[in-house]
């Protein structure tokens, strides 16, 4: 009784399409949102503190680097779905792409701190690495919160960057599928759409840990929830406006 | 695609963002753009007035996006409606950023001197004419890489992203990858170089940047011989490294071939991740072993 | 006055009528005047409402804005309807507020006015962007809006030039000393920055009186508003010098 009428009123808002894909799409985006709320709770980025060596992470702002390494999934991902169908593949190439950045400039901004600033990475806020259990404190200086990104930093960092990717390729993804033709225009028109929804969900998620973190040991990594909250419904509005503009600009046709 | 002639594409793609990455970064730091601007901000205020370049348009990120994106459509308008050969839409799209940058880059500088009166900053005439023209060269440089590596990726890779996204993207990378890589050796050592090497800015020093130069007084021209040492040549590694290795995973294993040759490409670019982790590994252990601690282990009680 | 919600919202959408109305490109100049209000009082909100720590820059609030202006304005262009523009306004006020409760509510921002300031920056970010892709051809046909702004690409620039225009015044003029008037004459400024682009964009519509029009408008403006942002600057300024060394110690006492 409740589908049926879930069903008309998804019939009547989106015409002649199948209500239940699009329905099924929409949620796809919302995942995808969700994902990359997900990724910038676990890049480990210390603000402009961290560009003075006085806190622990990259030194840029939070809706950057996830913009940096998400987006750069996004367009392997692109090239991706003009090889083939194969949404899964996109999606894992569009992760793994944002790891590799993430990764290697993580990797050189450890290159940067050790020789160019002569600093140990070190985590302000943990006593000890929750991965390789090293002792933290001592290696902090004097009069900062830690610098250089530490190995638990650096494995947090890299499946945020994972995450951003897939999350910025699965929104590509779910919106080049309401149409059938594989035309050019559409696929810019959902590349235009993904960023404009990746970068309201990265800065929904940097508002929530105030700027900063450290990764997944962070004390602010717990407010998680409430960022998906916010994120997952303010994306599942705009991803419904972007399946409709796909309609309305004559997808499945 | 021959693959053999992808890879040459590629090479020629990771040596002009080599230069893109290069300059991008020394751009920002003769301007002091993005995080280390904090400092160049704060310093008036704890009564360090000083001679610097104080440009913010915005992060890096988002101002070489914009930067990448009126050149690439100046461009494509270039190539397309007046019928101009494809270098020279380049360099006209360049010029036209330019343009644009220098009117950003000056109405900060302006804007920003102009609103610390009350402490008594003054606006140095001749620090904006020796500043801007630098600025605008590297800006030139920078957009036209991306613009030539956007022309490159869309061109023989045959990516579908038209010129202006793409080289908008890539804008962002640059951007994000310059500030957080090359701009940590301008923000810690070059804007603090009379304290001691080898430990952190400590809070206390907030805004006692160095304003003296080796010889007179600093400004953004002498900071960017500094940087052109060290912090541009990691951002030009990183960023050609990046698109060097995220454009294998679909060139030399281009998933057209069948599924099987992209998953044998996911497992190259999983293996590439953890070699940066056990790189990362290896040098965070000999940095604590050379280095070695600021603080004695056992007179420091632990504090969970 | 001209800084008002209200009364841009107005004088942005009757730029975009007089443009998409007029037949041909004469006229598309207007729409760019429209750009230029939006710009104005979505500058006017960023603003107010970054003198409030939101602990991730002016920028980002920018990008958020122009993430929800893109999507809806893209909707809205959709639609291939007189009632495009209006439309869009109305859904940008309306997902603006939402967003802003939510922020402020679930993630507990406890900003004043959070939900009114997010909405104007939606509903201006949104009028900017669709206002851009009205100046390139003085029309508001879907089939020349999804070929020439979105295929070529053109909804990039768009995208990134709205959001600059929007957050760059007031970045820029950052300050314990910053002046209103001066914030404001640097986003007109930037519009017509962005103005002048879109005018050299508008020769892919096969016209050239029109976009000579809306390049040599947005030129002489150009040196106009940066006349007078000169002269605010020297009112503001501390003291200009050509040259010198710095300040001494009874100087600055």
């Amino acid at each position: 009784m409740i589908e049926s009428t879930i069903e008309t009123i998804l019939f009547s808002i989106f015409g002649a399409s199948d209500p239940a894909f699009v329905f099924f799409l929409l949620l796809l985006v919302t995942l995808g949102g969700i994902l990359i709320t997900l990724s910038v709770h676990l890049i480990p980025v210390g603000g402009a503190p961290a560009a003075m060596a006085q806190a622990t992470g990259v030194g840029t702002g939070t809706t950057q680097l996830a913009a940096g390494s998400g987006l750069s999934g996004l367009l392997v991902a692109v090239a991706v779905s003009v090889e083939t169908q194969n949404m899964f593949l996109g999606i894992i190439l569009g992760g793994i792409g944002a790891a590799v950045m993430i990764s290697l400039v993580m990797l050189m901004s450890n290159i940067g701190y050790i020789y160019g600033i002569g600093v140990p990475p070190a985590s302000g806020k943990a006593v000890r690495d929750p991965i390789t259990n090293d002792r933290q404190d001592i290696y902090v200086s004097k009069g900062t919160e830690g610098h250089g990104v530490p190995t638990a930093s650096f494995i947090s960092g890299i499946f945020g960057g994972f995450l951003g990717g897939a999350g910025g390729s699965l929104i590509y993804e779910a919106l080049i599928r309401t149409t059938q033709v594989s035309s050019a225009l559409f696929i810019v028109l959902a590349v235009i759409l993904s960023i404009a929804l990746f970068f309201i969900n990265a800065v929904i998620a940097s508002y929530n840990i105030g700027g900063t973190i450290e990764g997944f040991y962070d004390e602010k990594f717990k407010k998680l929830a409430r960022s998906v909250v916010v994120s997952a419904a303010v994306t599942f509005i705009c991803g419904a406006l972007c399946l409709l503009t796909f309609i309305n600009f004559g997808g499945f046709i | 695609m021959d693959p053999l002639f992808g890879m040459g594409i590629l090479a020629l793609i990771g040596a002009v963002a080599a230069i893109a990455g290069y300059t991008e970064d020394l751009e920002s730091v003769v301007g002091s753009q993005s995080n280390p601007n904090s400092q160049v901000q704060l310093a008036p205020q704890m009564k360090y007035p000083h001679r610097l370049f104080n440009k913010a348009i915005s992060g890096e990120p988002l101002s070489n996006a914009f930067n990448a994106a009126v050149g690439a459509v100046s461009a494509v308008v270039f190539a397309s409606a007046f019928q101009l050969p494809v270098i020279t839409a380049i360099v006209g799209g360049s010029v036209v950023a330019t343009v644009l940058h220098l009117f950003l880059s000056a109405t900060s500088f302006f804007g920003r001197i102009a609103s610390q009166s009350r402490f008594k900053q003054p606006l140095y005439m001749d620090v904006f004419k020796r500043n801007l023209p630098v600025i605008g060269a590297y800006a030139f440089m920078t957009t036209a890489c991306i613009l030539i590596i956007a022309y490159l990726m869309q061109t023989y890779l045959g990516n579908p992203v038209p010129i202006p996204v793409m080289a908008f993207l890539l804008g962002i990378m640059v951007g994000s990858i310059g500030s957080s890589v090359g701009d940590i050796q301008y923000g810690a050592e070059r804007q603090f170089q009379n304290l001691e090497f080898g430990a952190g800015v400590n809070a206390a020093y907030s805004g006692n940047i160095v304003r003296k130069a080796e010889s007179g007084i600093r400004s953004g021209i002498d900071n960017s011989w500094f940087s052109a040492k060290f912090g541009g040549p990691t951002t030009g590694i990183t960023f050609a490294g990046v698109l060097f290795i995220t454009s294998w995973l679909t060139i030399l294993f281009n998933p057209a071939w069948g599924s099987i040759v992209s998953w044998v490409g996911i497992v190259a670019g999983v293996l590439f991740i953890l070699l940066t982790i056990i790189a990362n590994r290896i040098l965070e252990k000999s940095a604590r072993r050379k280095f070695g601690p600021y603080r004695e282990e056992e007179k420091t009680e632990i504090v969970e | 006055m001209l800084a008002n919600p209200i009364v841009g919202t107005l004088l942005c959408l009757s730029g975009i009528y007089a443009a998409a109305l007029w037949p041909g490109t004469g006229f598309a100049f207007m729409a760019g005047f429209g750009m230029i209000f939006a710009i104005l009082f979505a500058s006017e909100a960023v603003r107010k409402i970054s003198k409030y720590g939101l602990g991730t820059g002016v920028p980002s609030v920018g990008m958020f804005s122009i993430g929800i202006g893109c999507v809806i304005s893209l909707y809205s262009l959709s639609l291939n309807s007189i009632w495009g523009p209006a439309v869009c306004a109305v859904l940008a006020l309306i997902i603006g507020w939402v967003s802003g409760f939510l922020i402020n509510k679930v993630l507990h921002m406890n900003i004043p006015s959070m939900e009114k300031r997010m909405s104007e920056m939606a509903v201006g970010s949104t009028l900017a962007m669709t206002a851009s892709a009205i100046v390139i051809g003085g029309t508001l046909d879907s089939g020349f809006i999804l070929q020439n702004f979105i295929g070529v690409g053109v909804a990039a620039l768009g995208f990134i030039g709205c959001s600059l225009a929007i957050f760059h015044a007031f970045n820029a003029n950052l300050g314990p000393d910053e002046a209103a008037d001066r914030t404001r004459t640097l986003a007109i400024l930037d519009g017509f920055l962005v103005m002048f682009v879109l005018g050299i964009v508008s020769f892919l519509s096969g016209d050239v009186v029109g976009p000579l029009v809306t390049i040599f408008i947005s030129i002489v403006f150009i040196l106009l508003t940066s006349y007078r942002y000169w002269t605010y600057i020297q009112r503001d300024a501390w003291k200009i010098t050509s040259t010198g060394l710095l300040p001494g110690e009874e100087d600055l006492n």
